[in-house]
This record gives C-alpha cells, sequence and structure tokens, in this order.
C-alpha cells in the first residue's frame, strides 16, 4: 500500500485555493465578457474596492456594528433565559412535565416565522431584530444546556459524595465542569442561528420600513437592492455575513478551549 | 514457471517480513516489524503470542494481504500473495461483521462475491450456521447478538468461503472470561472436525499465553519491537486439551512463554506511558 | 440529575393537554389584559380564524405553493448534493479540493443571498428554488461526504477477505453503510431549506405560507398571522417526522438514533 502523500506545499496552498481562485476567474471573466453588463455586473475586483469604499464611507462599520450590537444583547438575554429555564427543568420535576410539551411545539417553527408577528409588536426597529435573535438563540441553548445537564455521569456525583463534597461544591466542581462542553456547544450553535436569523430579520424589515433607521447589514444589503442598485454593495455585504459567521463560531470555539483545557 | 518446491510444500509461508513506518512530521523511520521467517505446514494451528506493540497484528495484517510489507513476501501454496482473498479467511477482533445485514446474508457474503446465486449460497450459509450452532438466529441483525454468538457468526462467515488459511485477530479478545473458555472448546472442536476435509491451516494472534498454550500446536513467541521471532515452540499436549490443563508440564510452559515476554511486555507498558 | 422518566402514550397526552391547557389559559389571560386584539389575539380566536382559514382553502393551497417549492429545491440539492458527497467521500483529493469552498460559502446563509437573487430571478419560482437549494445542499454534502468516511475500515478490509471486488465493496459495503448518516444530512438540509423557503416567501413571493403571513400582517390581522406560524411550525415537524420514519424503515439496523435523533 506504501504511503502516497501529497507535498507539502500542494496540500497547503495548491488545494485550498485551486477551486475557488478558478470560480472567481470565471467570475471575472464572464462580466468583462459581456459588456452590456458590465454597467450593472459586479467583478471580484469591483467587490474589493466596494469593501473599500463602504468602510470609508462609514456605512459598513455602522450597518455591522449595529448587527452585531443586537446580536450580542439578544443573545445575553436569551443564553440566561435559557440557561435558567434548563436548571429549573432538571431541578423540578413538576417543571419540566409542564414547560417542556410548551417548548417542544414552539421548537420547530423557525425564527424566521416570528418576524412578521415581531413587527406588528415592536415595530420595525431594533427590538423586532432582538426579539428574533432571542427567539433563535434561546433553542439551541436550552436543549443542550439540558442535555449537559441531564448527562452528567451520576458515578462522577457518586464519587464527589463519597469523597465528602457538598452539595454546592458538587454543583460547583462536578456538575458545572461536566456540564460546560455541552452548553458552551449550544450557545455556539445558538449564535450561528442568531446570525443567520438577524440577517433575515433585517432584510425582511428593511424591506418594509423603508429604508428607515433600523439599519444593519441585513437592511443595507436590501437597500442596495430597492433604493440604490449597487449589486457589489450587496455582495460586500454577504461576505461580511460570511466572516463574521466564521469569527463567531471560531470565537466560541476559542472560548470553549479556554474553558475546558482539559482533553474532551 | 514453477516455484522451487521442498518434498512437502508449507501452506504459508513468510519470508523476510519486515514493515517499516516512516513517521511523516519528523521522518523518522520505525521498525515495527521483522524481519520474520517462517512456515506452517498444512492442518496446524500455530499461535503467536508477543507483548503490546510487538506487530503481531501488523504480521497478520501483511499475511491477509491488507497491508504491503516493506520488505519480504507471504506464499500460499508457493503462491505469492499481494491482495486479500478468499483463501485467507480472516476472523476480526471486533468480528467486523455487516450491521445491515442478517446473520444469513453476512455468513453468504463470500459465496455472493463469488457469484453463487442466492438460493445456493443461502442453503449452503445455513449449514455453516448450524455448524457453529447458531441456527434460530439467521435473520438477526449482530447487533441483537451476544459476544459469543457474534464471534460465532464471524467464524461461519469466513469458514463458509472454504478458505486455505485461517487467519485470527485475538478473535477471543472481546468475551469475558467464562464466555471464551466455551468459544475456545467450540472453536477446537469446529477446527477438529474438518468438515469432510483435513483441519484447516490456523494463524491465531493472542497475547493470551493461556489461550496459545491451550489451543495450539506451535507457538511463536514475538519480542517486542521490532518484532521478531523469539522462539518456536512445540506445543504437542493431547488433544482433546482440557484433560492437558491439569498436567504440570502444561504450567512449566505457560510459564516459560512469559518468561521470554515478561520483560518486554514490562517495557512496552512503560513505553506507552512515556509516550503520553 | 435526574433523567426524564415520564412515560409515552396515554400519560403523554395527558401531559401535553395539561401543560399547553396552562398555556393557551395564560395566553387567554394575557390577551384580555393587553386588549388588543391586533397585537394579542385570543386563542380562541386564532382557533376560529383557523377552521376558516382551512375551510375556506386558503390555508392548503399556500401550504401547497410553499411545499411544492421546497420540494423542488431539496430534490435538487439532494441529487446534486449526494452523488458529490459520495464522491468526496470516496475521493481524498477530491474532498480536499471542494471542502475549502464549501467552508468560505457555507458561512453565508442561504438567506444572505436573496437580494443579489432577486435581482437575477426577480420575484417567481426560482428565486425560492435557488435559495433552498443553495441552504439545502451544504448540509447535504458534509454530512454524505462524512457517511462515507465514518463507515468502519474494517468492515471494508472483512469483505475484502472475502473475495469482493471493489465495486462490490461500494454497493455493499460503503452504500448501505452510509445510508443512516445520508438520512440525516437530509433531515438537516429539509429543516434548512424550510426556513429558507419562508424566508424567501416573506421577502418576495406571491403566494405560499411566508406570503400568507406577511400579508395578514400588512392588514393587521395577527390572529391570522399567527395561525401561519403555528401551520408553519407543524408542517415543519410533520416533514422531519416524515423523513426520520423513511429512515426508521430503511435502515433498522442502525443504533446512531439517540443520538441523531
Amino acid at each position: 500500500m506504501g504511503d502516497r502523500e501529497t507535498p507539502a506545499w500542494q496540500a497547503r496552498y495548491l488545494r485550498p485555493l485551486a477551486l475557488p481562485l478558478l470560480l472567481l476567474a470565471v467570475w471575472q471573466i464572464t462580466v468583462m465578457a459581456q459588456p452590456s453588463a458590465s454597467g450593472i455586473a459586479p467583478t471580484p475586483f469591483g467587490v474589493i474596492r466596494g469593501f473599500w469604499e463602504l468602510t470609508l464611507s462609514g456605512e459598513l462599520p455602522k450597518s455591522l456594528l449595529q448587527s452585531l450590537f443586537r446580536i450580542f444583547s439578544g443573545f445575553a438575554a436569551a443564553f440566561t433565559l435559557a440557561v435558567a429555564a434548563a436548571l429549573l427543568v432538571s431541578l423540578s420535576r413538576a417543571a419540566e412535565y409542564l414547560l417542556d410539551p410548551v417548548l417542544e411545539t414552539f421548537r420547530p417553527i423557525a425564527p424566521i416565522a416570528w418576524i412578521p408577528l415581531a413587527i406588528l409588536w415592536f415595530g420595525t426597529g431594533t427590538y423586532a431584530a432582538m426579539f428574533i435573535v432571542g427567539y433563535a438563540v434561546f433553542f439551541p441553548v436550552f436543549v443542550n444546556t439540558l442535555t449537559g445537564l441531564r448527562g452528567v455521569d451520576p458515578r462522577l456525583v457518586n464519587a464527589a459524595l463519597t469523597l465528602g463534597a457538598s452539595r454546592t461544591m458538587i454543583v460547583r466542581e462536578v456538575i458545572l465542569p461536566a456540564a460546560l462542553p455541552t452548553i458552551v456547544l449550544g450557545a455556539r450553535l445558538g449564535m450561528g442561528v442568531g446570525w443567520a436569523a438577524i440577517v433575515a430579520a433585517e432584510m425582511t424589515v428593511g424591506s418594509k420600513s423603508g429604508g428607515g433607521a433600523s439599519g444593519g447589514l441585513g437592511q443595507m444589503m436590501f437597500i442596495f437592492l430597492s433604493y440604490s442598485l449597487e449589486l457589489r454593495y450587496i455582495i460586500v455585504g454577504m461576505i461580511t455575513v460570511g466572516i463574521v459567521a466564521l469569527l463567531i463560531d471560531a470565537g466560541f470555539r476559542r472560548l470553549e478551549r479556554l474553558l475546558m483545557p482539559w482533553p474532551h | 514457471m514453477a516455484a522451487l518446491k521442498d518434498t512437502v510444500q508449507a501452506k504459508l509461508s513468510c519470508r523476510n517480513l519486515s514493515m517499516e513506518y516512516r513517521n511523516a512530521r519528523t521522518g523518522d523511520r520505525v521498525q515495527a516489524l521483522g524481519p520474520v521467517n517462517f512456515d506452517i505446514p498444512d492442518g496446524q494451528f500455530v499461535a503467536i503470542v508477543g507483548p503490546s506493540g510487538c506487530g503481531k497484528s501488523t504480521l497478520l495484517s501483511i499475511v491477509a494481504g491488507l497491508t504491503g510489507p516493506t520488505t519480504g513476501e507471504v506464499l500460499v501454496d508457493g503462491t505469492r500473495i499481494v491482495a486479500p482473498g478468499p483463501d485467507r479467511g480472516v476472523c476480526f477482533q471486533d468480528y467486523a461483521l455487516f450491521p445491515w445485514m442478517s446473520v444469513l446474508q453476512n455468513v453468504a457474503f463470500g459465496l455472493k462475491a463469488r457469484g453463487m446465486p442466492r438460493r445456493e449460497r443461502e442453503s449452503l450459509a445455513q449449514d455453516f450456521i448450524e455448524r457453529v450452532q447458531l441456527q434460530g438466529f439467521e435473520s438477526r441483525y449482530p447487533q441483537e447478538l451476544s459476544g459469543g454468538m457474534r464471534q460465532r457468526c464471524a467464524l461461519a462467515r469466513v469458514l463458509a468461503n472454504d478458505p486455505q488459511v485461517l487467519l485470527m485477530d485475538e478473535p477471543m479478545a472481546a468475551l469475558d472470561a467464562q464466555t471464551r473458555q466455551i468459544m475456545q472448546d467450540d472453536l477446537l472442536k469446529i477446527w477438529g472436525a474438518g468438515g469432510g476435509g483435513a483441519r484447516k491451516t490456523v494463524m491465531y494472534i493472542t497475547h493470551s499465553i493461556d489461550e496459545a498454550v491451550y489451543l495450539a500446536d506451535r507457538i511463536l513467541v514475538m519480542s517486542a519491537r521490532p518484532g521478531l521471532i523469539k522462539a518456536d515452540i512445540t506445543n504437542d499436549f493431547e488433544r482433546p486439551r482440557p484433560s492437558a490443563r491439569t498436567r504440570p508440564d502444561y504450567a512449566t510452559r505457560i510459564d516459560h512463554i512469559w518468561s521470554l515476554i515478561r520483560n518486554d511486555a514490562m517495557q512496552a507498558l512503560v513505553a506507552r506511558e512515556e509516550s503520553k | 440529575m435526574r433523567r426524564s422518566r415520564l412515560a409515552t402514550g396515554g400519560a403523554a397526552i395527558t401531559r401535553y393537554a395539561l401543560s399547553l391547557g396552562l398555556f393557551v389559559l395564560i395566553w387567554f389571560l394575557a390577551a384580555l389584559y393587553v386588549g388588543k386584539p391586533n397585537t394579542l389575539p385570543r386563542p380562541d380566536v386564532v382557533f376560529h380564524e383557523a377552521l376558516e382559514m382551512i375551510a375556506s382553502g386558503e390555508l392548503l393551497t399556500n401550504a401547497a405553493s410553499t411545499l411544492r417549492r421546497l420540494l423542488a429545491g431539496f430534490l435538487l440539492a439532494c441529487a446534486a448534493g449526494v452523488p458529490l458527497g459520495l464522491l468526496m467521500g470516496l475521493s481524498r483529493s477530491l474532498e480536499a479540493y471542494v471542502t475549502p469552498l464549501i467552508e468560505m460559502l457555507r458561512p453565508i446563509s442561504g438567506i444572505a443571498w436573496i437580494p443579489l437573487a432577486l435581482y437575477f430571478f426577480g420575484i417567481g419560482e426560482a428565486l425560492p428554488h435557488f435559495i433552498i437549494f443553495y441552504g439545502a445542499i451544504f448540509p447535504v454534502v458534509v454530512n454524505t461526504a462524512g457517511a462515507v468516511k465514518q463507515v468502519d475500515r474494517r468492515l471494508v478490509d472483512a469483505a475484502r477477505t472475502l473475495g469482493a471486488s471493489h465495486v462490490m465493496v461500494v454497493r455493499e459495503i460503503l452504500l448501505p453503510g452510509s445510508l443512516p448518516m445520508i438520512f440525516v444530512g437530509a433531515r438537516i438540509g429539509l429543516g434548512v431549506g424550510w426556513m429558507a423557503v419562508i424566508a424567501s416567501e416573506l421577502v418576495g413571493a406571491p403566494s405560499g405560507l411566508g406570503y400568507l403571513i406577511e400579508w395578514n400582517r400588512t392588514m393587521l390581522m395577527s390572529s391570522r398571522v399567527l395561525v401561519g406560524v403555528f401551520s408553519i411550525g407543524f408542517i415543519g415537524y410533520l416533514m422531519d417526522w416524515m423523513l426520520r420514519r423513511a429512515a426508521y424503515a430503511t435502515t433498522p439496523w442502525w443504533t446512531g438514533w439517540k443520538q441523531h435523533g
């Protein structure tokens, strides 16, 4: 059988970049080959210029910060609520009995479906977006926290008891660390869903509010579709959405490693 | 082109086998196995024992044709082997039964590979299922069977293919001690029965010296990495074996083999700790 | 921490009745307290609206439109995604070329594509089809590739020692072995696709459940919006349930149900 290894340079540079670069080249050439479209159609270089222009004008940073503010505040609220709910359900039989069916009924309803109602309740502003984010974040965090708490190996708890640990000590030193990986996983998943949800919410809200003050990346992308057509700015928005998604995910993975230095 | 033949050709021949790994990161070369040379005559039950990491599983993998050796060759009936095939049947340590197939379909798999029509192969498979005393469980999935039953299913699957050589990689390792003892006797019974022909040639890897002495005609003792054959011991206690267990020279033999392995085994233990 | 030991069956029905009954009661009281039917409608009003919308066919027609789009986009995603995933699982070099592209595109959620897609496709059927396809294909491809790779290599070895040809190994070992995880990817893709179709209908479509709730919102008919919202949840759940049952029926031998739901 032997070792058919790919040379290191090929593995690290050629393979990851080949396909994307090829597609970019095809994109650029296709647009250039159609003179009629070149006014409207964006090119890779046009997008790069777009990044520069939008950053300079402040529009991109402003929208980005708006979206980030919403998602993090929505996350903070929903995370606390979800963890509290999970703790309650895991500790109280009555809470579990009554709460679980309600939550299970609402869980299949995607956050996006609540957007019209959120607009009805909160108008087309920040609160609607934050509500959607909160809803999106709640369920993954709740489910994973509950799984984490329930999944703590009872033998570990027993071992701690036989070593003389108090109830508080057990919760603090055994149950929480044991549940932590799953809780952080829930947070990471929640943020992922939340980010997609907020872009969707801002887009929908933005399309209804007539270019109002709600702001955010989603709305920015919509404005450049409906009001002043700038396709490359839309793409700038899309790429920013993607980069932020990656950074959030990476950030949470890093947090995971920091909070849990032991191999798991 | 005729190979050079002895008066009685060995069933299985390992010539100058060795296995060398190259650490991709550091570029170091590690000799995992060999060079190893031995012949197994037809119908002999050979056990191979050695400390952890001595390369005995690698050896089996090479003989099975699943891994290519760095040097050397394996001959079956004088012909060199280059790939896995039904002539060398393998019983894996964790049985490797196909979870989406029933017991019957598992046992019939090799026959299917050979192109045997369904009715014929299922009937033949049924025979082997009865031989290992799994009748009644033909339509069960392997997940529904106990460890001992899975072992028997794996055995039936390999025997149904009528291999020239039977390679067994610690097949009893996953069983509890009591089941293991029962299965050992079952194995000897099935092997000894021969099935219309002579006994099959067996190469049996194990880390249990007790098991090796109980089952085999001959025991090859391997040293720690790089795995070399340290000793070639004829183990001709009378069959059936249970009566042999009470003989004093039985215990002596086990002791003797352990004395050969013990230092290597302890070294292997330390090495594993240090490499963590 | 205690595990849930609550029984299923008749006891479950009682439980759901009690729990949801309590919830509806709280909802009813809250609605009375808030007193604004356009904001928080009463549960009985919502219930009546639901009956009316079903009877008039409005709910079912729109649901059918949405489902048609979902099916089209999803089947396309599977038709493209499963073979690609299989090839990626079998060929490490193909995987090495394609995965970076996937990792770059995947973070850009299908929803972020809506403005651009709206420009190119306009308001019509192509838009939701594209968004659904885009959203569903990533989980399908990634999970299918993973499905092939997680097939225990010992099983392939065993098959080869029993004399199986390469074709037989793919047909008898790799394909059946990957099927359960392919179903998992399909279920995730379906879920994403369901979200995608609703989102694209919210923004630009003349029919469908997304359109329904959005239109009723502009009419300030929040009770009808709620009917739409619950329908979306219910149908989404139903589809996932059906796919799960299909998985059970096709791969009854799998032991990973607990882990992957």
